[in-house]
């Protein structure tokens, strides 16, 4: 099951999906990622190649467009819970990590 | 005026890619700039060049793909935005060649060893490695079960070395693709660098696979030379020299996978259909009433014999174990049969006999050991003898049914010279 498999999501699928709240063609998405993390996180072309197919294959994200071999996606609801309760989960870390440490 | 190109015929494994990129790197070094799959890699001469070339495993794609199929060109286009330009792809391997400075790895190094296993292993290797073990168990079978026509023949023990070198060989593919996927993975836990292949710091390797194959033909060449029947050698080199040219004519097509598919198993079928009935047909028959003068005995040698002998058949087979002569003598009312085992192997000849004494052909044997002055005589209710001797069997049956006086026998064995 997705929920299973991404119960927690590394880095390259976190900013991904931040990605694809937007409608995106696959190929800008390595840009918007190091755009979105301000140059720290790149994502390689075979592994966003890889995870679009298993997000899509999971119903994480959806296909909308299909030019010839570009292809674009957007996250679906399934995914943005995944991501809401990735982005809940590391605020929970942070906060943690700030009463005891920081 | 076009650009001299050239071809080069050289393999190299899914864990030894970083070992391809190092080679075609090389080449660009020497001015030979890979450009595409042909028969082999077809390079094309330019300028020498410091290229940075990647070469890595899609897992998506398939071993039939002898071209860029969509799912890689797709997968292509995410690496081409990344900096990267694709060059060309065969079966699971994507060549690019790197055009931007900033261009970002396309897969992790982790990512890499897991595709390149998947490579190794996939599911035309699984299908290979199960074809290949049924083929060697085929022929374990066979030849346990025929043990004295194969034992002694060259031509019947080439198949059954071939099924068991193509099978153990791909097993040895699997356990290596194990360790090396694992060694890979200890590595990179470590923080260590990966590199997928052997030949970072030596360029050996690259040509391993050409002494491997080299000592492969001169291993075949050998054994041809040993079969020693032109007969024999034409039918397998002519059968490999056509496995050759349909790998080659494939290779330069490039059909697409479907087409490429659908090919082989036509041309696998075709190929096995015609290939058994010519080895059969073509067998050391000395089929010649000519040849009744090569019988080192005759039925008139140990009894009376007025007939006109119809046919004559001679068989003669031999290799360092050993050797087997089979002799058919048939007249229009008798047949006359004898074989000869020779070897110096009692271990051999123990197990010839035990076949040639099976319970279920041979119940009510009597023995007749002393009329022989053999180590082991019988003669079964069919009246055809056994007979063991030190280094050798002979099998002897004569129609007539007749009980062997002392004075024939001593004539055959003289005349077999099998004592």
């Amino acid at each position: 099951m997705a929920r299973e498999q991404f119960q927690t999501l590394t880095e390259p699928m976190y900013y991904i999906l931040l990605a694809l709240t937007e409608e995106c063609c696959g190929v800008d998405i390595m840009e918007k990622v190091k755009t979105i993390s301000h140059g720290r996180v790149l994502v390689g072309p075979g592994t966003l190649y890889a995870m679009l197919a298993k997000f899509e294959e999971n119903g994480v994200i959806r296909l909308t467009a299909s030019e010839g071999r570009r292809k674009s996606y957007v996250i679906t609801e399934m995914g943005r819970e995944m991501l809401q309760k990735e982005y809940d989960r590391l605020l929970v870390m942070v906060r943690d990590g700030e009463q005891i440490v920081f | 005026m076009s650009a001299k190109m050239k071809t080069v015929l050289k393999r190299f494994d899914y864990m030894h890619c970083d070992d391809f990129a190092k080679y075609l790197s090389d080449m660009a070094a020497k001015g030979w700039h890979f450009k595409e799959w042909g028969a082999g890699l077809k390079f094309e001469q330019g300028q020498p060049e410091s290229a940075m070339y990647a070469v890595e495993v899609f897992s998506k794609a398939s071993e039939n793909d002898m071209r860029p199929e969509p799912k890689t060109q797709e997968f292509a286009e995410y690496c081409e935005a990344a900096g990267w330009e694709f060059i060309d792809a065969k079966q699971k391997f994507c060549i690019f060649k790197k055009i931007e400075e900033s261009a970002v790895e396309m897969f992790t190094p982790k990512e890499r060893v897991v595709n390149a296993f998947k490579g190794m292993t996939s599911g035309s290797a699984i299908l290979s490695l199960v074809i290949y073990g049924a083929y060697a168990l085929l022929q374990w079978i066979d030849t346990i079960n025929n043990f004295e026509r194969y034992i002694f023949s060259n031509v019947l023990l080439l198949p059954f070395f071939a099924g068991n070198i193509l099978f153990l060989s791909q097993v040895c593919r699997f356990i290596y693709a194990f360790w090396k996927k694992n060694r890979l993975i200890q590595a990179i836990k470590k923080g260590e660098e990966v590199y997928l292949g052997n030949c970072k710091d030596s360029k050996l390797h690259i040509y391993m696979q050409d002494i491997y194959g080299g000592i492969l033909i001169v291993l075949f060449m050998a054994y041809m030379m040993m079969i020693g029947k032109i007969e024999f050698v034409l039918v397998y080199v002519i059968a490999i020299a056509i496995l050759m040219i349909f790998s080659i004519v494939i290779a330069k097509m490039r059909p697409d996978s479907y087409t490429n598919f659908k090919s082989q198993i036509i041309f696998g079928l075709v190929f096995v259909v015609t290939l058994i009935p010519a080895t059969i047909i073509i067998s050391d028959n000395d089929n010649d009433m000519l040849q009744k003068d090569k019988l080192p005995l005759q039925i008139s040698d140990y009894r009376e014999f007025n007939e006109e002998i119809e046919n004559v058949d001679i068989y003669h087979d031999g290799n360092p174990l050993g050797s087997r002569e089979t002799y058919y003598i048939l007249s229009k009312e008798n047949c006359v049969r004898y074989y000869i085992y020779r070897t110096e192997h009692a271990w051999i000849l123990d197990k010839i006999w035990e076949t040639a004494l099976d319970a279920r052909f041979n119940e009510g044997a009597v023995d007749c050991t002393t009329d022989w002055t053999a180590k082991k005589a019988v003669r079964n209710k069919l009246g055809t003898y056994y007979v063991r001797y030190n280094n050798s069997i002979l099998v002897f049956s004569d129609d007539e049914d007749i009980y062997l006086s002392s004075e024939q026998i001593d004539i055959i064995c003289e005349k077999l010279n099998v004592k």
